[in-house]
């Protein structure tokens, strides 16, 4: 894992005390709200609707042991024992005392930690394939990427001000285990015959109220060019982005109003006008960053798992192959009947520390869809770590199944929401409380967003459930078919919105249907395509 | 209002009207000695970028932002190529009993190093 340098640790303390210095300043008056809340924002710190929300970076996703089990500490000290993992691979801690915020960023700055741009109209936290490192198909390791974009711009002088926030995904394989298509910028390395490594560049793609797919800007750019390219991509932004409507601020408006190839031409123009030959990545720095990524496994026999028919089950839907011989990523399921997804205990925080410890090169990972990993298990500790795991209801064997859907904290915790999203979430596994059927139904994305903000991220589900408001009452707009891996697509709306106790019987026929009807080896999206979002239509609401 | 140099020391400087950020390639600057850019808000920061584009493209006169700079953006605005930043008249009395510390490194290579705000004398 990357490990903080004198400069790296100098920021990120430098960054505790002037943030404990403007909300001293804050409290005391001096510092108008409208000036502090970009501060703040860029801070993490959000104002919710019942308390503050602090909104904790964890670059790349990954985290080491020592950080998570420091983050449990904090959960129990300054929250209420739990903490929330989110979409873009981060944690939130949702009921903070604000005065407490500035102790808690210097505690996080203990173990290299900061809420640093996760919030606020600038380079967010650059998010990756949560599978990094451990698949053999990979150009390069893609955190090496992210942690050049995160040293870049970290605190950048000219970007810290832009029209709106913005989100980066780095992959460094053919399969998109990031969603690249869906972000403000998406970057895919790969290997080339000139370069050596060289990047595919897409520009904006986003969800939200304005839902879009990027478009791939530019191709085969060396890669030692990357931060020269989103200095040009930034600059045209934040000189031509709108600020007058920040529902129209987001690149892909600017994008779509300019004609993808007029912003090709802007942004090929500031590149070679601008052109900056400090910004260009030397070798040195990629192989440095390269090495301190790299795991050191030893290939290790391998032995036909064999075990009960839970540990089958377990090993089947939550383990994947690893690029080393006799080594598994193992997935923890955060999706639970009776807790929100991605929400944690501190106990079952220490718990993975231990394990990751003891099991996973102390590496820990977060994905997108708020789950988390141990990324370098040994085949032969397979068995041992399941027992822990299950010990503390951390084996969970739902990896990827309709009970493994994403939802965002909704109007239990969000001021800007306009409907539940976690009762839905439960709901889904109310229905769906039988493993068998699960895994008959097989791979099936569900993800639910509380307003059209989309922090659902309910376009590119499978099956997508949105709230909205309708005379003072949540209801939810389904969509099918969206999907954020090769072939992105947007989710097509079904039909009108339904009440909150209706959405779960319209999914049951939907999956019903599907049952019935599929083909042989056709996955639920695949019957989507094929049947069409209108035959489909008339089913769900056949007896509404 | 108070006009600050990167040495948080006040400055006399008449203002010219300010350049639209959109439009400030070097070619419309010429060869004025000032150009100023005007922030419309706290949270506006397109003449960040218009600054550095002036300074990549090499434009070496005196470059000044008025409007809602904000104490705690001065060091952002020094360092993309402001010389001269505005403050309030609060800003700047706060500015001479405080101390605002800069970050002591910064990882952009092309941009200017941080300047202590000091104290006027």
């Amino acid at each position: 894992m990357y490990q903080y340098n004198s400069i790296d640790q100098a920021i990120v303390e430098a960054r505790v005390s002037q943030f404990a210095e403007q909300m001293n300043r804050y409290l005391a008056g001096t510092l108008p709200e409208e000036q502090f809340m970009p501060l703040r924002l860029q801070n993490g710190l959000y104002i919710q609707r019942h308390a503050p929300m602090l909104r904790v970076a964890i670059p790349y996703g990954t985290l080491a042991g020592y950080q998570l089990r420091h983050l449990a500490q904090i959960a129990r000290q300054y929250d209420r024992g739990y903490g929330h993992f989110t979409t873009r691979q981060n944690i939130q801690f949702n009921w903070l005392a604000l005065e407490q915020v500035p102790e808690v960023l210097g505690e996080l700055a203990t173990v290299q930690m900061h809420a640093i741009q996760t919030s606020g109209a600038c380079v967010r936290n650059t998010t990756t394939d949560p599978l990094a490192g451990t698949v053999p198909d990979e150009a390069i390791d893609p955190r090496v990427v992210c942690e050049l974009i995160r040293q870049w711009s970290t605190f950048h002088p000219e970007f810290a001000y832009l029209p709106r926030k913005f989100k980066i995904a780095v992959v460094a394989t053919e399969e998109d285990r990031a969603a690249i298509e869906v972000h403000d910028v998406g970057i895919r390395v790969k290997t080339h015959a000139i370069h050596g490594l060289a990047f595919d560049l897409w520009v904006g793609g986003g969800l939200g109220r304005t839902p879009l797919l990027g478009h791939r800007l530019l191709a085969d750019l060396p890669l030692d060019e990357l931060r020269n390219w989103l200095t040009a991509v930034l600059r045209v932004y934040n000189l031509a982005g709108r600020r007058d409507n920040k529902y129209k601020a987001r690149i892909k408006i600017l994008v779509n109003a300019m004609g993808v190839e007029a912003f090709r031409e802007a942004v090929t123009h500031r590149y070679l006008t601008d052109h900056d030959s400090e910004l260009k990545i030397s070798t040195k720095t990629l192989q440095d960053l390269s090495d301190s990524f790299a795991c050191n496994l030893q290939p290790q026999p391998v032995e036909a798992q064999t075990g009960t028919t839970a540990f089958q089950r377990w090993y089947l839907q939550n383990t994947k192959p690893h690029r080393i011989m006799g080594y598994r990523s193992v997935f923890i399921s955060l999706k639970r009947p009776g807790t929100a997804p991605g929400d944690v205990t501190a106990e079952q925080m220490e718990i993975v520390a231990d394990l990751a410890d003891q099991f996973s090169r102390s590496e820990i990972r977060t994905t997108h869809d708020q789950n988390l990993i141990l990324p370098h298990v040994a085949e032969t500790d397979l068995q041992e770590l399941l027992q822990a795991l299950s010990a503390h209801d951390l084996a969970h064997p739902n990896l990827g199944l309709i009970s493994d859907s994403i939802a965002c904290p909704g109007l239990d915790f969000c001021s800007l929401a306009n409907a539940p999203s976690l009762s839905l979430a439960e709901a889904l596994h109310e229905t769906f409380s039988d493993l068998d059927e699960q895994v008959d139904i097989g791979p099936l994305e569900v993800k639910i967003s509380g307003c059209m903000n989309a922090c659902g991220h309910h376009h590119i589900a499978h099956i997508g459930i949105l709230g909205v408001e309708k005379k003072g009452q949540p209801w939810y707009q389904i969509t099918l078919g969206g999907r954020d891996q090769q072939g992105a697509a947007l989710g097509k709306r079904l039909g009108p919105a339904v009440p909150h106790d209706d959405v779960l019987p319209l999914i049951k026929r939907l999956i019903d249907t599907y049952l019935s009807e599929r083909q042989r080896g056709e996955y639920f999206v695949g019957f989507v395509d094929r049947l069409g979002v209108d035959y489909l239509k008339e089913i769900s609401y056949a007896t509404h | 209002m108070p006009l600050i140099n990167q040495h948080g020391e006040e400055v006399a400087l008449s203002p010219t009207m300010a350049l639209d950020p959109t439009e400030s390639d070097i070619a419309s600057v010429g060869n004025r000695s000032l150009i100023t850019f005007a922030f419309d808000s706290s949270v506006d920061g397109k003449a960040f970028s218009a600054a550095a584009l002036l300074r990549a493209e090499g434009y070496s006169g005196t470059l000044l932002g008025v409007g809602p700079v904000g104490l705690d953006r001065l060091a952002y605005g020094f360092r993309v190529g402001f010389d001269v930043l505005e403050l309030t008249d609060a800003e700047w009395q706060l500015l001479q009993s405080h101390h605002l510390s800069p970050f002591p490194h910064h990882y952009q290579p092309q941009t200017r190093s941080n300047q202590p705000l000091k104290k006027s004398a």
